[in-house]
């Protein structure tokens, strides 16, 4: 499965794209905000992981702007953010975000709501 | 009683001898008199125009005041509840960085002396060597996820920049007050401390601490709504 992940901080994506390998996905396209993210979503990312505080281009219009697109309105969007206002929160289930992890997160946190929302995208599918 | 005729002339001539002594006397100092009643006029007329200077600079003066209680109003409105909260971010800064060193320096503590194992386990089986090798994984990758702590404080340092900046700029606002008065601000200087590229995105409310807590209601919300 590749995974593309998006966020500004250098640090942040070293340790999500760390997480992800030791869970077992290698494959990962990196990109700094929601701008070069869409250079980068092709027909082959499977998996997004998105911040939402970033230059150029938010996480949650790069969320909008992905599911505007034919290859992807139905990819799974996990939103990796600092952001816990409840209205926030609503706003990412309202861009089309599959589900959501708060900054700082525990290695089993991510790798459960990457499962949720894998399940939950092949229920749906099937 | 009346006085003789005599005496009446005598004090008449008298008086009028005084009358014409001070007349010739006044004659003798009439040029002083006069240039000092010039002066006293002059005079007059330079109090007027400072009375019409002190009186303008009444107005600028109380102008000035008012724009300072106004500009001191705002900041007093705004700022304060801001500089508090930058305050606390900055306390937050400095106790999650410790935090996260103390955690890191434990981890670093309970690798090496894994690697200590791992060498004494020489003649041990392939499989608890197995075992303390990923043990070591473990605890090494979980070094790298304290170091979230770096992206969350980054962004805490942001917000209180921005604080500063917007201080600076209600500040830079109040000493505009003072430019008709030639303080000689250097502009240039003036502009020199305001950083140019502040900073755009970053969560104002970004924090490490109730994870779990905070964690707990987006997993609500999501159930709920998603």
């Amino acid at each position: 499965m590749k995974f593309l992940v998006v966020d500004d901080s250098v640090t942040m994506r070293r340790i999500i794209v760390n997480s992800l390998q030791r869970i077992g996905y290698d494959s990962v396209v990196e990109a700094a905000d929601g701008q070069e993210a869409l250079g980068k979503f092709d027909g082959s990312v499977e998996f997004i992981i998105t911040d939402w505080n970033m230059p150029n281009m938010s996480g949650i219009d790069f969320a909008r702007a992905v599911r505007k697109l034919p290859a992807g309105a139905k990819i799974p969007i996990l939103m990796v953010t600092t952001r816990s206002v409840r209205e926030d929160i609503v706003t990412a289930v309202e861009a089309g975000v599959n589900n959501y992890v708060l900054k700082p997160f525990t290695p089993q946190v991510l790798k459960e709501k990457i499962d949720q929302v894998l399940s939950a995208v092949s229920a749906a599918a099937a | 009683m009346t006085r003789p005729a005599t005496e009446l002339l005598y004090d008449s001539e008298a008086s009028l001898r005084l009358v014409d002594s001070a007349l010739r006397e006044l004659h003798v100092h009439g040029s002083a008199i006069e240039t000092a009643t010039s002066a006293l006029t002059n005079q007059m007329g330079n109090l007027s125009a400072l009375s019409r200077t002190l009186f303008a600079a009444y107005a600028e003066t109380a102008a000035l005041l008012h724009r300072i209680r106004e500009s001191r109003g705002v900041l007093e409105r705004t700022s304060v509840v801001r500089l508090q909260q930058m305050n606390d971010k900055l306390r937050e800064v400095s106790s999650a960085t410790e935090v996260a060193a103390t955690d890191i320096l434990n981890g670093l503590d309970r690798a090496v002396g894994m690697v200590g194992e791992l060498e004494a386990a020489e003649s041990a089986g392939a499989e608890r060597r197995a075992e303390i090798r990923s043990q070591l994984q473990d605890e090494l990758y979980g070094v790298m996820v304290h170091l979230q702590f770096q992206d969350i404080t980054a962004q805490q340092l942001t917000y209180a920049s921005s604080v500063i900046h917007e201080m600076e700029q209600r500040l830079s606002e109040l000493v505009e007050c003072f430019a008709p008065f030639a303080l000689e601000l250097d502009p240039a200087a003036a502009h020199a401390a305001v950083p140019t590229s502040a900073p755009t995105t970053f969560d104002p409310a970004a924090t490490t601490s109730n994870a779990a807590e905070r964690q707990a209601v987006a997993d609500e919300i999501f159930r709920k709504t998603a």
